[in-house]
Formats: structure tokens, sequence, C-alpha cells
């Protein structure tokens, strides 16, 4: 664990979170304030550092992907992250799991993560989870549609949001819209066979 | 399950309850899982099958994708006319269906067949004039003629339906042209 973080004395958070989910940390805080974090190795090794500026930024960010129960702006704060409780909100959190495959798929550049209940006819596929990515529209579309096979039967309805510039024509929106759904099992209009 | 065929072609009624039926959609994927492929459609399937589904959007029956995308394009700001945007989304729907499941879409011969109609021949799709010979032989509707008509001549295979019109005539239908029918049954849950 020493070799994996001695070269980065200053972490994101986001990698934090990659060293806990690779077994190469079992838990991780932040020390008194957000500018130290300290993580425990498997067999109780103890390494700790400083936080970087940005990482209070994503870590505001990851807060709802998390934990929806922690307070704003004191993630890590007197919380340890076990396994047991990235399971347990990955298992509770659809937005966990969101966050995971976009950020896999758009190369960690995922900023912001929300949910929402949806409405009917939506509803039974509930809920609605918008990933925003650091990309412009085709990019993000495109991240989009890859990521959807990866949410299908995960009890949960991907969308996404882009920070840079709507460069797609409303046309071909709906194709990547269109593929998106179908990768994700969403039907376009219920029916019965007999018709 | 007994298939003769090479292939399985798909009746437009398999293909809706695949993509828009949440009664009967696994009893069809498990019984397409065993049977040989390649599945086929033809464009006659993807044309009644964007009817239906078509028809089901605008006739206000619960829609969770197309809801989902007049939600989602808020963010393109810029709106089609109702027609286009169901043309654009089912069609690509349906695309992106058929290359996801490895589905074969038969080519059309096209004119390469004539139909004799009044003092003349006509030069006809031979799909069409096939679905004429099928539709007066057996008394079929013209819809399910062509679809009949395509597995005769261009995609053979077993017919896979769930329209129980063709139970009356399956036996007929495997002396006369060798093709056998099998007509699925939904147990709605």
């Amino acid at each position: 664990m020493k070799e994996a973080l001695e070269y980065s004395p200053k972490i994101l958070v986001s990698q934090l979170i990659d060293l806990l989910f690779n077994d190469v940390i079992e838990s991780a805080s932040t020390v008194t304030d957000q500018s130290q974090w300290r993580a425990m190795g498997m067999q109780a090794q103890s390494v700790s550092g400083e936080s970087t500026t940005d990482s209070m930024v994503i870590s505001a960010r990851l807060i709802p992907v998390l934990s929806p129960t922690l307070k704003p702006f004191v993630l890590f704060t007197s919380v340890s992250l076990s396994y047991d409780m990235v399971d347990m909100v990955s298992t509770v959190d659809p937005r966990f799991e969101a966050y995971r495959i976009m950020n896999e798929v758009s190369g960690r550049r995922v900023v912001n993560v929300e949910m929402e209940p949806a409405e009917p006819p939506l509803d039974r596929l509930e809920p609605l989870v918008t990933v925003t990515v650091d990309a412009d529209a085709r990019e993000a579309l495109e991240m989009y549609v890859k990521a959807a096979q990866e949410v299908c039967g995960k009890g949960f309805i991907l969308d996404v949001a882009w920070t840079g510039k709507t460069d797609v024509s409303t046309e071909e929106f709906i194709r990547y819209v269109a593929r998106a759904h179908t990768r994700m099992g969403i039907p376009p209009v219920i029916l019965d066979v007999d018709q | 399950m007994s298939l003769v065929a090479s292939g399985l072609y798909l009746d437009t009624s398999v293909v809706i309850s695949l993509i828009a039926s949440e009664s009967c959609h696994r009893d069809v994927k498990k019984f397409m899982e065993e049977a040989p492929k390649p599945h086929y459609v033809s464009t006659w399937t993807l044309a009644e099958a964007l009817g239906v589904l078509s028809k089901g959007i605008k006739s206000g029956k619960s829609a969770p994708g197309y809801q989902l995308l007049r939600k989602q394009m808020v963010r393109v700001g810029s709106y089609l006319s109702q027609s286009e945007e169901v043309f654009n989304y089912l069609t690509e729907r349906l695309s992106e269906w058929i290359a996801i499941n490895g589905i074969e879409v038969c080519d059309d011969l096209v004119n390469n067949a004539e139909l004799k109609v009044g003092s003349r021949s006509v030069k006809t799709f031979w799909v069409i004039r096939n679905a004429a010979e099928l539709a007066a032989r057996f008394g079929l509707s013209a819809a399910d003629a062509m679809h009949l008509a395509y597995v005769w001549k261009l995609c053979p295979g077993t017919f896979l339906t769930f329209d129980s019109d063709f139970v009356r005539i399956t036996n007929l239908i495997h002396s006369f042209l060798g093709i056998k029918i099998h007509v699925l049954e939904c147990k709605k849950k």
C-alpha cells in the first residue's frame, strides 16, 4: 500500500475511493479537517496525506453518491468508509452504481450525480439517476450509450447531462437516446401482444 | 421443441412482445435462445412493428421510453413535430434492437416478379406477388400472407408467431409449402 500511495501525498478523494475499491486500502477518513486524509491498509498500516483543493470540490459532489445521510462538505469527516459501508451504499443507492459505471466509461469525468423519483409511467423503472459528465453533448451521449448496457436490470434508469456545448442536432440526440433506451431495456410503449 | 428448418422468422407479434410487452417477453426470449439461428425479420415486420408501436404511443398508452425521451429533450432545447420525433425514435429503437440481438433482415427481391392484372403483366415485388397467391390459397389476410411469403421464398425457416389465426392452417401450410409454423401462447401474468 505504501508504494501505491507514496508518490501521491496529495490525493483526490476520487483516487482515494479507487484505492478503496481496488483492495489497496481498507478504510479511509479525513483527519480533524478536510485538508488531511488517512487510510488504513489491510494489515492495519496507516498512511496519511494532504487533500488537494480539488478534492474538496469533488468530495462535495460525491456526497450524494456515497451517502445521502452525510451533511454537505463533511465527507469522510469522522466517518470511516469500510467495504461493508460501500457494499451497503451500492446496494441501496443507485447513485453509487451510476457514478461507478459512468466514471469508468467517461475516464473519471463525472462531475455530478442526482437522483429523482420517476413519475408515471417511468415509475415502474424508477428511480431516474442523472449523471453529469465534463464533456460536450456528443461525447457525453456516446458515453451514455456505452454505459446503458451495464445499467440494464440494475433497478434504475440512467440519464446523462453535460457541462460543455450542445453539439448535436435534435435528430442525432434522439438517435443516441433511443440506442441507450434499447440497451437499458426500457420499453418505448407497453402493449399487449395480441395486437 | 422441434424445429425442422434452419432459421427462425419472427412475426411482428413476436417482435412487439420482445420490445413492448411485460407479460410474455421472457417466454419468447427463452424460446429464441433455444431455437436455431439465424433469426430473421423482414422489412414488412419492421413496417408493421413501427405502425403498432407508433399507434400505441399516439393513442396514449403507457409509454415509458417515449416519455423519458420527451423529458430528456429539454437538454437540446429544440423539438421536432411529434410524428418526426416518434419516427426517429422508433426506427432507431428497432435498428438498435436488431443490432444487439444479432437479428438478420431478409433482403427483398426488387422488381423481379410479374403479376397478371387485366390485359398486361405488372412488374411487382416478389413478395407481393407471392403474398397475393398465398392469401388466395389459404384465406389469409394480406398482412399475414406477406410474412408467409417471406418465409416461403426469401428467408426460409420456422415461422414464429403469437397470432392464433395461423393455428387452423398450420398443417396445411406445412403440407403445401414445407413451412413449419410455431404459434406461441402468451400466458399473461
